[in-house]
């Protein structure tokens, strides 16, 4: 119950109390008027048989004596005096035995006796209306304050009559007190019960707030609990009709709310799953430009910790204009956009971003705030870009030998035939460029040798002893280095076994090792070493050259990719012979690295896993893996 | 006071990430320039900073100026108006130095390459350490100074011993190969300079951050060793 209010105890008990009061005090009342009128006419009979009773020996005493020589016809009748005196005595005597004022009237209103007072010292009492209407002959009544006792009184009044002559008034009084008395005694009984029944009724209004407020004391306990968001107890039923029913649409009330709640947190749940899961970044700003939600995504791809710049503002949060501006876009014109972003890791790594910015209507008290998503492209730009590099490659590597051929068979045909010397020069040279395109195709076909058996179903690996396939492609080499005055150093255990395609591997070490030869300084040593580590086999080729920039180091293994490209095509390189080696390294399930330092020469390591099993990699994505 | 100063403070905190974070993308398009060879991004950089830089860093002092004269603020308010004013210098200043840098790719750029030997253009790997040392540098400053994270700020202040100490060796090492091929001082000469660009920014950056300290703990703490 909220403060200030009051206790529904409170609210019942003077309702109660007024009612119950009301009804006593209209039974008392009326039962009161009824005692009253009831004893008045008791007392008033009773009077007027008191004075039919004293009636006859008044009669007696107020008559004319036969001794008396006035005629009783002489009105006003006087009496002597000493009948008078008579009559007085009478009059004390029987009002003293009967507890009552008797009065004695003269029909003229002269007082003649009167039981409590001196007669003569009363006034005339002609015009006392029950003395009048007992002198018309009936029985006059009246109440009123006497003025000699102080008090209410009654008085009765008969005619006294004899020989049908009314010859005086007998009036008989006797004061209400006793009445009075009575009925106060009984108002003071009613007031003491009515205190004990105001007792009563508060007992009795606490039970009734009890009972009606302990089922609403329960809800409102019930309906904290459901605030609370405890929606496992239910209210109890119980009570009255009413507050059952509003228990019941409560528990319903709570059920409903329980299961909304419910499927509201598996909704967020799942969004949340998705949106975390999401691989594009998802940010999410409010009409101030303040950060609401970020994802893992695109923490990663802003390098930004999300925790830390939720509820910043985009601009201090996120430090990169081309975002900051897409935001504001959206913001000013709440229609989508679309941008592209380049974001930089920190690390010198670019990312290339698509970005698509929507407006959120109504996301909090801010207003539309605004949606965007960010999708790292840089995959895609360099396939895009390996791709288009690639056909390009291919034609100009093409082209260039068919150019040179075409030109001198032109001018053999030209006339440098007859020139024998011209002319065998020239043939040596076309022989040259087309075993340059020979070599290329040769290669070309090669690399999509490997790529179609490693997709379709796999290059056949045998567990065989590694070095005596080492030993092979440094055999192949030998001559070439021997020429150039260097030595080709094998190293590593003869019982190293791996599992391997003994062709296609000879061929990648062939590759690495040519490329030394060719590049490093003449005299120089190339190393190749074999070892085996806990997980893999490691194959090392290593160099004194003049190295590889570490700008290139990520696209050496791409096609016709060549760091210098005048000193590669002197040498007779195809631009291919590194690619070859990822592919073959990668049809035996492992990886190629290289490491170099400028001027100091350039280690290319194969790891090959220890186990045959693993999934190949889909050759798909060859081009994209620098 | 009728009208309320946090609106504005607001504004001003987000005017200077907007500004932090065009001058952070100018320094790594000016190094891009450096590291690509690339005389139009470096013209870019050298363009956007008279224009656009410039232009932000006034704009940013006078509301400073502007909030200060309306609302006379006092305690921490202040004490972060002042420090913007401040930082605002800095890092208009390191906004000139990646101009500068981008001024020595132009130059670069202009040497007749048939001189010298390629293999010779090529940037020692210290010089990329250190780069991106002093980028990772003006990046953790400005966070220090968005999240009034002081802790970073010391460890800034820290880095910047070692940006010291990388410009030093860069130097030496430049100048022995001057010592023993004198034929390549024009380029590697600018190659000093730009180390030396990168190393002032190195010191604008702990400047920022101890005014960082300072807005956040009101404790000056320049001129002594952290």
């Amino acid at each position: 119950m909220a403060y200030g209010k009051r206790r529904l105890l409170w609210q019942l008990y003077p309702a109660l109390l007024l009612v119950t009061l009301a009804a006593l005090l209209a039974v008392s009342w009326l039962a009161g008027t009824s005692v009253r009128n009831f004893h008045v006419e008791q007392v008033e009979s009773d009077l007027a048989a008191r004075a039919q009773l004293l009636k006859g020996k008044i009669v007696d005493l107020l008559a004319p004596g036969p001794d008396d020589p006035a005629p009783a016809a002489a009105l006003p009748y006087s009496h002597s005096p000493a009948q008078l005196a008579v009559l007085q005595a009478y009059s004390r005597q029987a009002g003293t035995a009967s507890a009552t004022r008797l009065t004695v009237v003269a029909p003229d209103g002269l007082v003649l006796a009167d039981s409590e007072q001196t007669p003569a010292e009363m006034e005339n009492h002609a015009y006392r209306p029950e003395i009048i209407a007992a002198l018309a002959g009936g029985t006059g009544r009246d109440v009123r304050f006497s003025s000699s006792v102080y008090y209410d009184t009654m008085y009765v009044a008969i005619p006294l009559e004899q020989e049908g002559q009314v010859i005086g008034v007998l009036r008989t009084a006797i004061p209400l007190t006793a009445v009075d008395e009575a009925l106060a005694a009984i108002y003071h009984r009613i007031a003491l019960s009515s205190l004990v029944i105001a007792l009563l009724v508060a007992v009795t209004a606490w039970f009734i707030a009890r009972r009606l407020s302990r089922p609403l004391e329960e809800m409102k306990a019930g309906a904290e609990r459901f605030a609370a968001g405890e929606f496992a107890g239910r209210i109890a039923e119980s009570g009255a009709e009413e507050t059952a029913a509003l228990a019941r649409a409560m528990n319903r009330m709570a059920a409903q709310l329980d299961q909304r709640l419910r499927t509201i947190d598996r909704q967020r749940n799942q969004l949340q799953t998705v949106f975390c899961s999401m691989v594009d970044g998802v940010i999410t700003v409010d009409g101030a430009e303040r950060v609401v939600e970020i994802n893992q995504a695109a923490a990663d791809l802003l390098a930004v910790e999300p925790d830390r710049i939720k509820d910043k503002n985009i601009r201090v949060a996120i430090r990169n204009s081309a975002l900051q501006d897409l935001i504001r876009q959206v913001l000013e014109r709440g229609e989508p956009v679309e941008g592209e972003l380049t974001l930089l890791d920190g690390k010198g790594g670019e990312h290339f971003c698509q970005a698509h910015g929507a407006r959120l209507a109504e996301l909090n008290e801010q207003g539309p705030g605004a949606v965007l998503v960010i999708t790292d492209v840089t995959r895609l730009r360099r396939l895009e870009n390996l791709r288009r590099d690639f056909v390009a490659n291919v034609s100009h590597e093409l082209k260039t030998p068919i150019t040179s051929i075409e030109g001198f068979a032109e001018t053999l045909l030209d006339g440098a035939l007859d020139e024998p010397e011209e002319a065998r020069r020239f043939a040596g040279i076309i022989l040259q460029q087309s075993r340059r395109l020979h070599a290329i195709v040769e290669d070309l076909l090669t690399l999509s040798r490997i790529e179609q058996e490693g997709r379709r179903q796999g290059v056949p690996l045998q567990e065989l002893p590694l070095l005596e396939t080492l030993q092979a492609a440094v055999q192949a080499c030998s001559r070439r280095a021997a020429d150039r005055g260097m030595a080709l150093e094998l190293r590593g255990p003869a019982k190293l076994r791996a599992w391997i395609n003994p062709a296609l591997l000879e061929q990648a070490l062939i590759n690495l090792v040519d490329n030394a030869v060719k590049y490093a300084p003449a005299g120089s040593p190339v190393i190749i070493e074999a070892e085996e580590t806990a997980t893999e086999i490691l194959i090392r080729v290593s160099d004194r050259g003049p190295g590889i920039p570490a700008a290139a180091l990520p696209r050496i293994f791409e096609r016709f990719y060549r760091v210098d490209k005048a000193r590669s095509a002197r040498l007779g390189g195809t631009g291919l012979g590194l690619a070859i080696v990822k592919h073959i390294v990668q049809v035996h399930h492992g990886r190629v690295r290289v490491a170099s330092t400028v001027g100091q020469g350039s280690t290319f390591t194969i790891h090959l896993p220890k186990t045959a099993a693993g999934p190949l990699p889909s050759l798909n994505q060859n081009l994209t893996e620098g | 006071m009728s009208r309320l100063i946090q609106p504005e403070i607001e504004k001003i905190k987000n005017q200077t990430g907007e500004l932090g974070t065009l001058i952070e993308e100018n320094l790594q398009r000016a190094i891009k320039a450096l590291l690509a060879n690339d005389p139009d991004l470096a013209r870019e950089v050298i363009s956007f900073d008279r224009e656009e830089i410039d232009r932000r860093e006034i704009a940013l002092e006078e509301e400073c100026l502007r909030i200060m004269a309306l609302y006379h603020p006092v305690a921490g308010d202040l004490r972060f108006l002042v420090t913007v004013l401040k930082v605002n210098g800095d890092l208009e200043r390191i906004g000139d130095l990646a101009a500068k840098i981008a001024d020595k790719v132009l130059l670069i750029s202009q040497i007749d390459t048939e001189v010298y030997d390629t293999a010779g253009m090529m940037l020692p790997a210290r010089f990329l350490a250190m780069q991106e040392k002093t980028v990772t540098m003006l990046r953790q400053t400005l966070e220090a100074f968005h999240h009034e994270d002081t802790d970073l700020a010391y460890k800034v202040c820290l880095t910047d011993d070692e940006v010291d100490r990388d410009k030093r060796a860069i130097r030496e090492e430049l100048e022995e190969t001057i010592a023993q091929n004198p034929a390549q001082h024009i380029y590697l000469a600018k190659l000093i300079g730009v180390a030396r660009s990168l190393e002032r920014i190195a010191d604008h950056c702990t400047n920022i951050c101890e005014d960082v300290i300072y807005m956040a703990q009101g404790r000056i703490v320049r001129h002594r060793l952290i």
